[in-house]
């Protein structure tokens, strides 16, 4: 027998399911719009953080950069010769580190402008009366077109500021004393001519041409004229000036003379190079070698180590080479806190936290939907012969597609968003000057890009777990367009509230039983954004049910669509819960983040009120005690108090005496109920005033010292004349006093608001009577005065005059410039306000997407149904009506209860945030709940979302009944 | 004898068996019940031949066809498809799935297509998830759309075609890799005319004639309907997962008489036509008489073996005296019957 041949089997495309996929995103732009868009909001806001602290970061590097040219300057030390203090070999040793960029050797010496109007001179001292002599000198600095370059950015100057052979760039000065001495004009085009000494000699010694090796240099074209933008900087400080007599031996005027103001400079190939290395190893001035760190080096080890990195280079550079002087680095410090601060607000993500899972809970719901959806087409693709694997990989392509969209979308938005937190300048307004630069220097740090990709990975992941099993249960033969029929839901609403009301309490109770700071309150933010959801979840289904009885008990409004209503709210969980859900926490989280965002700075303004002390705190010099009666004849300025300070100490506690006029300080001081322990600050500074050797000390001390109301503490305190010794009675225990901050800083665990604006007396003090201080310690100057000033006059003028007339700083609550006097806190509050506002709208975004998806789908899945009421007779308007006053119900329900969990969210969430940041308030936290603002913000995101239902709504009314009946 | 030949264990079928189910049992499982839907079925689908079978809802019918297409598993039993030369019910699904596709096409209820594509897309795709290079391709689709007669609409989308030219779409879409199998392709078409009017329904059979005739592809229809039925070669009755009756040439019941051929099963089991039963009045039991070389079947109804007790005297096999009706005991010598 022979065996039959068998035929052959077709093995499949394997790239089938790859084009199959791009029609399919092709074919459903809208569902599939979504999705990326809601991954994208995902990715996003964790990227936008990080983008914002790395950019953050990288702009006030590259700002510290920028300033100046160099910033570190390597000059010998007096005695060490240029061969004696290695200043060659530290050069290269800076050049091989990483962390230099470049290091460029200046020598300068001096020169003498020569030309007709001067016909040579025969002796010459650098100290000596040089100009009434006709001797114009100056510093003449010798270098190259690199140099030069770098230079710019200190220079301001006319013509160029670049050199070629036989040109010379001069400096303002040098061109007005050179008028004044020789009565000559040299600008930008006038040839000069100069003798370059060599040699250099003292100060006050007396050389010859020959001695001092003159060079000279003729016919150089001016091609610049240049000024020098900041004689501190280190360019400046390298070139520095001497101060002489130049032309009347009795006067008193001196000139300052051959510093950078008064040079000129050449470059190197202008002289022979024999002649630089003299002029380097004896010329008049030591070379200098100038440092510019490499900023891309630094940044390889970590923006954070910065400071570290280059005090650490510096103390090696000094250690190695005795006989050099380091310069520079001394603002390094300010570029630290930046960065320091920047790090830490990377903390903020958390507070983004509800909004980052929901995005990602509504990429598994329409992952979810809208495969459940293909079921059909799933079934139809098997039954032509499309295996698994290739349905599978279908589907994993699509995601992967997604993926890749809402990656580079999530991105995009991060490159949009993050300048938008720097540039923040309160709720919902920026800077767009600040915004421009901020996206000028975007920077993606690689862990932005790792989270950005963690959570892309999160949608393929998600139709992994949702496809294979569709795949599986998906059964050949099965219709295309489904039409899934929903009972009823026939459930109570009390284990619902009750659930709700349970949640509500552990909110509240949470922050009270457990402190929230450092971890713990990152540990409670997070359990009360789970919290959250449930309420969310919890608060939908009641508000379903409440929408339905509502709906259902206004027949004599809505007629017959009440029946509808009522009915249609009970059912289609599937897809109306996830909906509402999705409403609530957005609405839900909006509001929260505007009380969260207006908490955080109406405490920030209370502390500043508190810190500050009175309507006005002018701070001085030491200065007379009578400078309070100037102060009173100010206009506007009620009342005047000044204040003596001296230090303390009882046993090893070290702290501050604050010698105030208690009557006086009682009724400028603004005081906080909290301030004094057991009684009020009245009854307190009253008791103080009638005291003479009383104080009010801090309660911390007073437990430590086992001291309380009427006992007695021996204090040794400073004065004029030394250390001196006294008891005081204790009229009262104080936490905490206006003007002065904390009482005692072991009070609080952080940093407080008072001690970033820079009004905290450090670590703490106790109040006394300023004249029985005065007596004792006989200081009679005060650095610190209180003012009380007239209410609701502009006291802007007053203040000026106070500060230039008196040189003074005077600062009130109203124009204290927080973000020029604490980096830090405004930093932290411009963060928390740029993510409300950027939660804000993605918030709406995702709303929206939410409703475009969940609506857009129940109007095709429900499509039999609205052709029923029309097949019924039923006009398109009504069932446009009904369908829009069922969808309307759902979004009411979601913002009714999101308003009300928004609120007690909004409350606990305040207290959280303020535990995150890292200053303590040092009164209790001002919760403020910005009506007006919560009002146009949600009416303005409620209008957009009810309106955007009318559109599904609008598409169910146009349901052909004819088609649909046909082909159900 | 090579082993290949050896191993050809299913080389005695005939040529022209197409699929041949053997003694199937399905047995569904949900929660705590088994449903027995299929119960020893045997049957045989020829080359070139329209197939239908008929029975009540929930006979078994679409499982038949699951099965046949190697959809579903059968519990118990063999299914030889003549591609594979080989029982199915031991293969995986991705053998199956790659199988099947230039063997077995679907024809369903709701058509089946996709409503993003349009006709000649949904046509090809069948192919083109095949792996079929695309001339040929294209050949084998503008030769489908002219054979059902959609030139007219080939590119109008699924949404847009009427329920007759959904089921051609259906049809071609089945047939687009079995067009170039010389005959060897079977068509499963579950209830395909049941969304259509009896006109349309009508020119949906005639096109499954016409394709049979000019392709020589074999169809298997499970259908409700006496009017497809009486267009098929052969028609099969289903009932209770048995089937019970089996037609030779394409049959309208309702104008048939009251004689039947039926065919005992591989169990010996003699499934009987449903509409004779009914008519009938539905009796449960028979009794089968061999007279003459005839089989006569009399509807019981009471008690039949009583009677057939009654009537009989036996014969002692040790002494050969006769027992009288009703006695077990021979009065001659005592032995017990």
């Amino acid at each position: 027998m022979v065996a039959k041949k068998k035929t052959e089997t077709l093995k499949g495309n394997p790239w089938w399911s790859l084009s199959y996929a791009l029609t399919s995103l092709k074919n459903y732009p809208v569902r599939n719009m979504g999705i990326a868009l809601v991954l994208a909001i995902g990715i996003a806001l964790p990227t936008t953080v990080f983008v914002w602290t790395s950019t953050g970061t990288e702009l006030v590097v590259n700002e510290y950069f920028q300033e100046e040219s160099y910033q570190m300057a390597l000059n010998p030390r007096a005695g060490e010769s240029f061969e004696s203090s290695n200043l060659l070999e530290a050069q290269s040793t800076a050049l091989g580190s990483a962390f230099i960029e470049y290091a460029h050797l200046v020598p300068s010496t001096i020169g003498i402008l020569t030309g007709d109007f001067f016909h040579g001179w025969s002796q010459y001292s650098m100290l000596g009366m040089n100009y009434v002599q006709g001797i114009k000198d100056m510093r003449v600095i010798i270098t190259t077109n690199a140099v030069l370059a770098n230079w710019s950015r200190d220079f301001t100057w006319r013509g160029n500021f670049s050199l070629s052979s036989g040109q010379v760039l001069v400096s303002e000065q040098f061109v007005g004393y050179a008028h004044e001495v020789h009565n000559i004009t040299i600008d930008v085009g006038t040839t000069i001519n100069m003798d370059l000494l060599r040699y250099g000699a003292r100060g006050d010694q007396l050389g010859t041409p020959t001695s001092l090796g003159q060079y000279p240099v003729e016919n150089l074209l001016v091609v610049g004229v240049y000024e020098i933008k900041d004689l501190g900087s280190i360019i400046g400080a390298s070139f520095p000036s001497i101060t002489r007599q130049n032309w009347d031996p009795l006067g008193i005027e001196r000139d300052v003379v051959l510093g950078i103001t008064d040079s000129v400079i050449i470059l190197e190939d202008e002289v022979e190079a024999e002649v630089v290395d003299e002029v380097s190893g004896r010329g008049f001035f030591l070379p200098v070698v100038l440092l510019r760190p490499s900023e891309s080096g630094l940044l390889q080890y970590g923006a954070q180590n910065i400071g570290t990195n280059l005090a650490a280079f510096k103390i090696q550079l000094e250690e190695q080479y005795p006989g050099l002087i380091v310069d520079g680095l001394s603002e390094i410090w300010k570029l630290e806190a930046f960065i320091t601060t920047y790090l830490q607000s990377q903390i903020l993500t958390i507070i983004v936290f509800p909004v980052l899972i929901m995005s990602l809970m509504l990429t598994v719901f329409t992952s979810e939907t809208s495969i459940s959806r293909r079921k059909g087409e799933i079934s139809a693709l098997r039954s032509k012969g499309a295996s698994f694997n290739q349905v599978f990989s279908t589907f994993m392509w699509e995601s992967m597609f997604l993926s890749a969209l809402g990656f580079i979308l999530g991105i995009s938005l991060s490159y949009v968003m993050a300048p938008l937190i720097g540039a923040s300048t309160g709720l919902f307004s920026f800077d767009p000057n600040r915004y421009i630069e901020f996206i000028s220097h975007i920077a993606f740090p690689p862990l932005a890009i790792i989270i950005a990709a963690a959570i892309a990975l999160y949608l393929p992941v998600s139709y992994l777990v949702h496809v294979s099993r569709r795949i599986d249960v998906s059964e050949v033969g099965q219709p295309t367009t489904g039409y899934a029929s929903e009972d009823t839901e026939d459930v109570g609403i009390w284990r619902y509230v009750i659930g709700l009301v349970i949640v509500l309490i552990a909110l509240l109770i949470m922050p009270e039983v457990l402190t929230p700071t450092g971890s713990m309150a990152i540990v409670e933010v997070l359990v009360a954004t789970l919290l959250l959801f449930a309420a969310s979840y919890l608060g939908s289904r009641a508000m379903r049910l409440v929408t339905a009885r509502v709906a259902g008990g206004t027949s004599f409004l809505l007629g017959e669509k009440s029946l509808y209503l009522s009915q249609s709210l009970q059912k289609r969980k599937g897809q109306f819960i996830p909906l509402l859900v999705i409403l609530t926490l957005t609405l839900t989280t909006t509001t929260m983040m505007l009380i969260q965002s207006s908490s955080f700075e109406a405490t920030l303004q209370n502390e500043l009120r508190y810190a500050i002390g009175a309507d006005m705190r002018i701070e001085s010099d030491p200065t007379s005690l009578n400078f309070n009666q100037t102060l009173l004849s100010y206009a506007g300025i009620l009342e005047a108090t000044p204040t003596i300070e001296t230090w303390a100490q009882v046993g090893t506690q070290r702290f501050f005496l604050e010698g105030v006029d208690a009557q006086a300080y009682k009724r400028i001081g603004i005081f906080s109920g909290s301030s004094f322990v057991n009684n009020d600050s009245a009854t307190v500074l009253a008791t103080l005033a009638t005291v003479q050797n009383g104080i009010v000390i801090s309660e911390y001390y007073g437990a430590l010292w086992n001291k309380t109301v009427g006992d007695i503490v021996q204090i040794h305190y400073g004065t004029i004349n030394g250390t001196t010794y006294n008891e005081f009675e204790v009229v009262g225990l104080m936490r905490s006093a206006p003007g002065f901050g904390v009482a005692s800083t072991h009070d609080i665990s952080g940093a407080s608001f008072a001690s970033q604006f820079g009004f905290q007396v450090i670590r703490g003090f106790a109040l006394v009577n300023l004249d029985f201080l005065l007596m004792r310690t006989l200081i009679d100057t005060s650095s610190l005065f209180f003012a009380d000033t007239v209410c609701y006059t502009d006291m802007t003028g007053i203040i000026d005059t106070i500060e230039v007339e008196k040189n003074t700083h005077v600062f009130t609550l109203e124009t204290f410039d927080v973000s020029a006097e604490s980096n830090s806190i405004q930093l932290f509050l411009s963060g928390i306000q740029g993510l409300t506002m950027i939660s804000f709208i993605l918030c709406a975004a995702m709303g929206l997407v939410a409703i475009a998806l969940f609506l857009g789908s129940a109007v095709m899945e429900r499509k039999p149904e609205y052709a029923v009421f029309r097949a019924l007779g039923g006009t398109k308007k009504q069932v446009v009506s009904m369908v829009f006053g069922e969808f309307a119900g759902s979004v009411v329900a979601a913002i009714t209860i999101s308003v009300f969990l928004g609120i007690v969210f909004g409350y606990v969430m305040s207290i959280l945030t303020l535990g995150l940041s890292p200053f303590v308030p040092v009164l209790p936290e001002v919760l403020s709940f910005p009506f007006t603002m919560m009002m146009v913000v949600l009416s303005l995101e409620s209008v957009v979302l009810l309106m955007s239902t009318y559109l599904p709504a609008r598409r169910a009314g146009s349901t052909d009944p004819a088609s649909v009946l046909r082909n159900l | 004898m090579t082993i290949a030949e050896e191993l050809d264990l299913y080389g005695d079928y005939p040529d022209d068996v197409v699929v041949s189910v053997e003694n199937v049992y399905k047995i569904y499982k949900t929660h705590e019940l088994e449903v027995v839907a299929l119960s020893g079925v045997s049957m045989q689908v020829l080359e070139g031949k329209i197939m239908a079978v008929v029975g009540p809802s929930g006979s078994g019918k679409t499982t038949l066809t699951n099965i046949m297409g190697g959809i579903t598993k059968a519990t118990v039993g063999k299914v030889y498809w003549a591609n594979l030369r080989t029982d199915i019910t031991k293969l995986s699904e991705r053998v199956l799935t790659e199988a099947r596709r230039n063997f077995c096409g679907f024809v369903f209820q709701t058509a089946n297509l996709l409503p993003h594509l349009n006709t000649w897309q949904n046509i090809e795709l069948a192919a083109r998830i095949a792996g079929v290079p695309r001339q040929v391709r294209r050949e084998r689709v503008d030769r489908l759309i002219k054979l059902v007669g959609l030139e007219e609409r080939r590119r109008s989308k699924a949404t847009t075609l009427s329920g007759g030219e959904r089921s051609r779409v259906a049809i071609a879409s089945a047939l687009v890799n079995l067009i170039d199998t010389e005959g060897k392709g079977l068509v499963l078409c579950d209830e395909p005319t049941g969304d259509l009017d009896p006109e349309t329904s009508e020119r949906i059979l005639d096109l499954f004639q016409e394709l049979n005739e000019s392709l020589g592809t074999s169809f298997f229809i499970v259908t409700h309907s006496q009017q497809v039925a009486s267009k098929a070669d052969i028609t099969i009755e289903i009932r209770d997962g048995i089937i019970s009756g089996f037609h030779e040439a394409g049959v309208d019941l309702d104008t048939m008489d009251d004689t039947r051929i039926v065919r005992l099963d591989r169990n010996y089991r003699l499934a009987m036509p449903t509409d004779l039963l009914e008519r009938a009045g539905n009796p449960t039991e028979f009794r089968i008489t061999l007279e003459g070389g005839k089989f006569i079947l009399v509807p019981q109804v009471g008690d039949v073996m009583d009677t057939m007790r009654v009537r009989k005297t036996r014969t002692c096999r040790v002494c050969g005296n006769e027992i009288p009706q009703g006695k077990f005991i021979c009065a001659n010598c005592g032995s017990t019957v």
